[in-house]
């Protein structure tokens, strides 16, 4: 009995001992510390995988994840080739990353840009606070530590270090890069900021790596690589949103290298003056953004993973690309699908001008004139060329009050002086004003069409504009209403030069000459107080009224056509021109005005058929063709391209994420591209 | 506290050289166990004393407990006090004690492992205990306390063992009244322990 008492107890000692075996790794998952942001724990899961020898892409991917959270060189842990294909897209985005931020920061230094990295994920990541990095102060009672020595045993497991940030030094060095690289380029004038090598880097070489022509090429290099990838990956609506973002963010990103170039060329609107190196990177962006647009046009259905802004910036630029590649439906459904899917602010105005002006090249009159509820603020860049375009909208759709009540209201925000298109919409709504009788409440409309100290200039612009419409009577009753309000005598020969051409398309020869009389009246009175010295320069304006009134008649004689009533009363008209220009020039010999007067005379007389006197001296040894006056040419709307407003500078949202987050329980095809609850306060905190 | 013993130890380099961590193969936190014992007691009384007895203990955090000890104690004349109560007639002062019931704490403060023959791994705490309690003679009930440096090894399927190396002070009545003695009682415990 008591050998068996000493026996069993041993036997269950022995079969009870603990075998030495390696180290199992925890069970929490294996990206389980990096979703809860501690990169600590991470790096010491990372090490683990290492030690326990079951370490693969993912573990690179992990170590990567962690030196781009830290600011060191995400290319110490390459993924091996062989690796799982979505391992080594992840890890491509992630070296993508790392360019991007350094370009930024690059650019930053350089005074390219304003701002580095707001926009990017880099504003959270970067942040001292965002990760845990020190090991937690609890001890475990339940796990031992032992200190670092020379040796280690296999059913041991790294513990948790600090993982240091190094991205304050960081951000200073590569901001000092470009502030060098820049200052150096000013000293030797030359400009490098292109990504392409060109002809006089191609002599010099490839671009310098890490330059910003480097960093950009790089950049593209990557987000092809990782394009590349991800399509070969499992799809899901995580990698589907990272593959849109990936090629957004490659067409955004030509496409500022474009406005980036018309800066350096000063080449002015993009369309205009396109500079070879700049429509090639306008075509590549409209390459890249085209699948994006098209599909938006097509309905959408991307993932919920995709921001609608940043869907409605592609269809935007897409319809920006085939208006300008003169596909105008195409554009204008491309419109209509940004501004479907929403907008906000100054995006939303550029996406409603830019629907407008396709609708108006269109000729789609009905659909432009509603954007008169969608103007853009008074102070808005595009306000202008708007109200222009739904002002034509309007009169070619006959909705002549609403004009009228547009310009109004237009011309109550804004002055039509210096700007071209609410020049040209002033001129639409004269137009429009002239059909009506000159009265009272004309007056006060034209008042109401801009400053009060110009209304006479406005109703002499009113009368000039009747003339030209064929309204002679309204002309008539502007000018003489002018000639009853104005105080300053001076102007009286511009209104008697309108009465002058009212009666010329009256046919009304009699008063003509009293209007014409009118313009070049010498009161007696005034020439003695002026002088004969001075009279010719005191009375030089009135004199070139009288002759720019006599040029006008002969082009609108000329559209009189070619029949016998046509050809008698041209010569009426002829003789009247002739008679009063020879006769002032006989009259007045000291006049100013006598050069062009002396031509108008001679040309007036070579149009009088030779029966006439005066013709003779005009024909007489002439072997050459006579004068030939053809008529008038009527400019229906100006040519208001060169002022286009420059929609195509639109800011593109930089693209937050450009990379997965590995998470545990489901596929790489669902991983988030961000912390969920990070990106949710940033989504907020904008 | 480690010991590497036979370890096949790995070298590591220096750049990857870390503290390292491992689980503790059996937590004491929330441990209640149990054990059967056998000691020894051994002091200049002329008595051959061992005992068997039982110990029920709880640690309430990883480095603290306390127990519960009652030893039955057959103590048998030595060789020579038999040779002179049969040569003289006398027999020693002390009196044969049959139990000790005693209670106490046990502190933890360290944790090791051996490696023995390459092959297992024991886990074991190095444990200091003190214990006060009573002790029965057949003069009476008389006060004790008990000192022990402890090893409490741990296997497999929450079998532990305990080597006590402890000692004892006793405060007995004797005929010539009340004497101090203290003595060496080691001991050693098997049993079974859970957490909670």
């Amino acid at each position: 009995l008591k050998f068996l008492v000493v026996i069993i107890p041993c036997v269950a000692l022995c079969a009870a001992c603990v075998p030495y075996e390696a180290a199992r790794l925890p069970e929490a998952g294996r990206f389980e510390a990096l979703m809860r942001r501690d990169l600590s724990a991470y790096e010491q899961r990372l090490a683990s995988e290492r030690q326990v020898g079951q370490a693969d892409g993912w573990t690179s991917v992990g170590y990567a994840w962690i030196a781009l959270a830290s600011c060191t060189p995400v290319e110490a842990h390459a993924v091996a080739p062989d690796a799982a294909v979505e391992a080594r897209a992840v890890y491509a985005t992630l070296k993508l990353e790392q360019v991007r931020r350094q370009r930024l920061l690059v650019m930053r230094g350089a005074g390219l840009v304003e701002l580095s990295i707001t926009g990017t994920m880099f504003e959270r990541l970067d942040d001292e606070g965002f990760f845990v990095r020190a090991p937690s102060d609890k001890r475990d009672e339940w796990r031992v530590v032992w200190p670092h020595g020379e040796e280690a045993w296999a059913d041991e497991l790294p513990a948790a270090l600090k993982v240091e940030t190094r991205c304050a030094a960081y951000y200073r060095e590569e901001m000092k890069r470009g502030a060098d690289e820049a200052r150096r380029q000013k000293d030797d004038g030359i400009v490098q900021w292109r990504p392409v090598v060109d002809e006089a880097q191609a002599a010099a070489g490839p671009p310098k790596p890490g330059s910003l022509a480097w960093l950009q090429g790089e950049e593209l290099r990557l987000v092809e690589e990782a394009l590349g990838l991800l399509a070969q990956s499992a799809q899901g609506p995580g990698v589907e949103a990272l593959t849109w973002r990936l090629m957004f963010h490659r067409a955004t990103m030509v496409w500022r290298m474009a406005l980036v170039e018309r800066q350096i060329a000063g080449t002015g609107a993009l369309v205009l003056g396109l500079g070879e190196r700049q429509r090639m990177y306008l075509e590549a962006a409209c390459g890249w953004m085209a699948p994006l647009g098209a599909r938006e046009v097509a309905g959408g259905g991307w993932g919920v993973g995709v921001e609608v802004s940043a869907r409605a910036k592609a269809a935007l630029y897409h319809g920006m690309c085939e208006e300008a590649a003169g596909r105008l439906s195409e554009a204008r459904r491309a419109y209509d699908a940004a501004r479907g899917l929403g907008l906000e602010g100054a995006d939303q105005d550029v996406a409603d001008y830019a629907a407008l002006r396709v609708l108006t090249r269109l000729g789609e009159w009905e659909e432009a004139a509603r954007f008169e509820e969608r103007l853009p603020a008074p102070g808005s860049a595009l306000y202008s060329a708007a109200v222009y375009r739904v002002g034509v909208a309007l009169r070619r759709t006959g909705q002549q009050d609403r004009l009228l009540a547009l310009s109004l209201r237009a011309f109550r925000d804004k002055a039509y002086r210096p700007d071209p298109f609410m020049r040209a919409l002033y001129l639409q709504t004269l137009r429009q004003l002239v059909a009506y009788p000159f009265t009272e409440r004309t007056v006060e409309v034209i008042e109401d069409l801009g400053p009060r100290d110009r209304i006479f200039e406005r109703v002499e612009e009113y009368a000039r504009v009747a003339l030209d419409m064929g309204e002679p009577e309204n002309a008539r009753a502007a000018a003489r209403w002018l000639l009853s309000k104005h105080w300053q005598s001076s102007y009286a020969p511009r209104y008697y030069a309108i009465l002058a051409l009212a009666a010329f398309l009256d046919d009304d020869v009699a008063d003509f000459e009293v209007q014409a009389r009118e313009i070049v009246r010498r009161d007696a009175q005034v020439e003695e107080a002026v002088g004969a010295l001075r009279s010719p320069g005191f009375f030089a304006g009135a004199d070139a009224e009288l002759a720019r009134l006599l040029r006008q008649m002969l082009p609108v004689m000329a559209e009189w056509g070619e029949g016998p009533g046509a050809e008698a009363r041209r010569q009426r008209w002829l003789k009247v021109i002739v008679e009063m220009a020879q006769r002032f020039v006989r009259e007045t010999p000291e006049t100013l005005a006598r050069p062009s007067l002396v031509e108008l005379y001679r040309l007036a007389s070579a149009m009088l058929e030779v029966e006439q006197a005066r013709a003779y001296p005009e024909r007489v040894g002439q072997l050459g063709p006579g004068p030939l006056v053809l008529g008038t040419v009527r400019v229906e709307d100006r040519d208001l391209e060169a002022f286009e407003p420059d929609v195509a500078s639109v800011e593109a949202p930089l693209m937050w994420s450009l990379t997965l987050v590995p998470q545990d329980g489901v596929g790489v095809e669902a991983w988030p591209m961000f912390w969920a609850e990070a990106e949710q306060g940033e989504e907020e905190a904008r | 506290m480690a010991w590497a013993g036979e370890a096949r130890a790995e070298e590591v380099s220096a750049a990857e050289a870390r503290p390292t961590i491992q689980d503790r193969f059996a937590p004491k936190a929330g441990l209640v166990y149990g054990q059967v014992l056998g000691m020894l007691h051994v002091r200049d009384d002329y008595y051959d004393t061992w005992g068997v007895g039982g110990e029920v203990g709880y640690f309430f955090v990883e480095s603290l407990g306390v127990d519960v000890r009652v030893v039955s104690i057959q103590s048998s004349l030595a060789a020579e006090a038999i040779d002179l109560k049969e040569r003289i007639g006398l027999t020693p002062d002390a009196r044969p004690q049959d139990l000790w019931v005693l209670a106490g704490v046990r502190w933890a403060p360290g944790y090791g492992k051996l490696l023995m023959f390459g092959r297992w791994v024991q886990h074991l705490d190095p444990q200091l205990v003190a214990h006060g309690g009573v002790a029965r003679a057949d003069t009476g009930w008389f006060p004790m306390a008990h000192v022990a440096f402890s090893t409490m090894l741990h296997f497999k399927w929450g079998i532990k063992a305990n080597i006590d190396l402890g000692a004892s002070f006793q405060w007995e009545d004797r005929a010539r009244g009340r004497v101090f003695s203290a003595g060496f009682a080691p001991s050693l415990g098997v049993g079974w322990g859970t957490t909670f």
